[in-house]
């Protein structure tokens, strides 16, 4: 099972409100966050900005990829877009499997290719300094 | 002479593509029977800097195989390198 979601909203401390599946004996949570320096400056915000449905699209068909060479129970990701302080969370995703080996594996693949292709950019970003 | 017919899409403009075009969005006429890479051709003569800058063309919110025909009324979008997560 894949569930995506692009908001402006904190997802900071995000709960998936999901059901485990009692044949999980793993379930891993990325938590991406914002760092306090881009391209080398010192930054207070950055900016991040989408192709509202395709986004949504190239998450939820990376997501299904990662669950078919896995052999993964589920994946939920949620990316926050827009203005975001530096420290608060960027992208939450949660993989739940049989083993932990095949989740650490796939949250790779998934965050991985997510930078490839997924239609997200950052646009801009406050300075500290000004 | 014969003349191509041509039709109209839609070409989005996203992160750095959206700030040398100036522009979210504009129509262009293509002609009919045009696939991806030729739409592609046509968007890097819009602008100098388009023509080296990498990006991939987004048609109908997918990313398109080689070949792909292009038809009338169809979304496509200049994706610039990204940069989520």
């Amino acid at each position: 099972m894949v569930s995506v979601a692009i908001t402006e909203d904190r997802i900071d401390d995000w709960i998936f409100d999901v059901p485990r599946n009692p044949d999980a004996g793993a379930e891993l949570v990325f938590t991406g966050l914002v760092r306090d320096s881009e391209k080398g400056e010192p930054i207070r915000t950055l900016v991040y900005e989408h192709y509202a449905g395709m986004a949504e699209k190239e998450l939820e068909r990376i997501g299904r990829e990662v669950i078919g060479r896995f052999g993964i129970h589920s994946l939920h990701c949620i990316h926050r877009v827009g203005s975001i302080p530096v420290g608060e969370a960027a992208i939450v995703v949660l993989v739940r499997s049989k083993h932990r080996d095949a989740a650490f594996k796939a949250m790779s693949l998934f965050m991985d290719e997510l930078k490839k292709t997924v239609p997200v950019w950052k646009i801009g970003f406050e300075s500290a300094g000004g | 002479m014969i003349r191509r017919k041509t039709i109209t899409v839609t070409v989005k403009c996203f992160s750095s593509a959206r700030e040398l075009l100036a522009r979210d969005e504009f129509q262009m006429d293509i002609p009919e029977g045009s696939t991806i890479e030729v739409v592609e051709q046509e968007v890097r003569k819009l602008s100098p800097q388009l023509t080296k800058m990498p990006f991939m063309l987004a048609l109908n919110m997918e990313y398109p195989a080689e070949g792909t025909l292009v038809k009338e009324g169809d979304e496509l979008a200049i994706i610039p390198p990204v940069s989520g997560g």
